[in-house]
């Protein structure tokens, strides 16, 4: 009896862990080619094989399921940066004011080419605005998830993200011009 | 509830900026297009469904692959009977046993010392076999495919359809994976 107990328990989570899999594995990997990790498909794996233990006490649902699984995923992204000697930026980044914005006619002829680039015009912002905003429209997570996964106040991520959307817009604005 | 894009651009007052939430919108399908297949060891840790497809593609491609060094053995065997004038004699023996008990009532027939006949004398080696076993030195002649048939353990193809089969040690029970990782 007690071991039917625990046998239905198992096929529950291995359950849960097929559901959650097959929704956010190809966000997580979105996710993770975004931020430039290395091999994000093995890591992909890795963030799932981390989640599988820790699935038993997730509470909130679907919601609660996504918000570890991209808190592990951001967690490896750090340590990938860490490791790459690269710590992500920890000010937040003006784009303006930084030289290496500038558009280069490559980019603006891979941005022209398909859907392939929108990713390309992603990695033209800071770490910090593009860990606000792919959280956001990749992961689909709120703005409350999103501040407690990159643990910063909901004001601070509300920031970058309102700078990071402003930077795209005048991307888009820039190309514009080009074409 | 309405998209988490069309959200987003809200609370920031861009509701309405088309050319930014289509970019938005593209970005989310590019960075989400790819479905990644789970691991082993993440297949694993799921229920047997899909675990199974995915061990019935490695299954499809062990089949393909046991074939294929079946195939390979078979061809090398093959080449190998016919090079080899020791396997031709013992070929040739097993042969004149069994159709000479065949064709002389069931006794077999003490083997005959081959006689050589000239090259140009035709050698049908399925109709004249029975009356004057021969041991031909004609590479062309093909006989070694036909001699190979009658050697025991020549059933390859029985072989091979069998060696197709999976084998249920190679493929474990997802479930059963499952369990064994569980902490």
């Amino acid at each position: 009896m007690g071991s039917d107990a625990e046998k239905s328990e198992e096929d529950v989570l291995a359950e849960r862990f097929s559901a959650a899999y097959r929704q956010l594995s190809p966000r997580v990997l979105g996710y993770l080619r975004l931020h430039g990790v290395d091999d994000p498909e093995s890591v992909t794996q890795d963030v799932f094989l981390a989640l599988y233990p820790r699935l038993p006490a997730v509470i909130g649902g679907e919601d609660g399921v996504r918000t570890l699984t991209f808190s592990i995923a951001h967690a490896r992204i750090v340590d990938h940066h860490r490791a790459r000697g690269r710590m992500p930026a920890l000010v937040p980044f003006e784009p303006d004011s930084d030289p290496r914005q500038v558009v280069s006619a490559e980019e603006v002829h891979a941005a022209m080419v398909g859907d392939q680039n929108t990713l390309a015009l992603l990695r033209r912002l800071g770490d910090d605005q593009r860990q606000a905003l792919t959280l956001r429209v990749v992961a689909e997570l709120s703005l409350e998830e999103t501040a407690q996964i990159m643990g910063r106040s909901v004001g601070s991520v509300k920031q970058l993200q309102r700078r990071a959307l402003e930077a795209l817009r005048s991307i888009v604005s820039e190309e514009a011009t080009y074409e | 509830m309405s998209d988490p894009i069309l959200e987003m651009l809200a609370e920031e007052g861009m509701a309405h900026d088309a050319e930014l939430s289509s970019l938005l919108f593209a970005v989310r399908a590019e960075a989400t297009r790819v479905r990644p297949l789970p691991s082993a060891a993440v297949a694993a840790l799921m229920p047997a469904r899909p675990g199974g497809t995915v061990r019935r593609a490695h299954r499809g491609r062990r089949r393909v692959l046991t074939g294929l060094i079946v195939l390979g053995s078979l061809g090398i065997g093959v080449g190998a009977a016919a090079a080899s004038p020791d396997v031709r004699t013992a070929t040739q023996h097993f042969a004149q046993t069994v159709l000479g008990a065949l064709g002389s009532g069931g006794e077999p027939s003490a083997p005959h010392p081959a006689p050589h006949r000239p090259a140009g004398v035709p050698q049908p080696f399925s109709t004249g076999f029975p009356e004057h076993p021969v041991a031909t030195d004609h590479p062309g002649a093909g006989k070694g495919n036909t001699d190979i048939s009658h050697v025991p353990g020549s059933g390859a193809p029985t072989t091979f359809a069998g060696t197709g089969s999976p084998s249920p040690h190679a493929t474990p029970s997802p479930q059963g994976s499952g369990k064994s990782h569980h902490p």
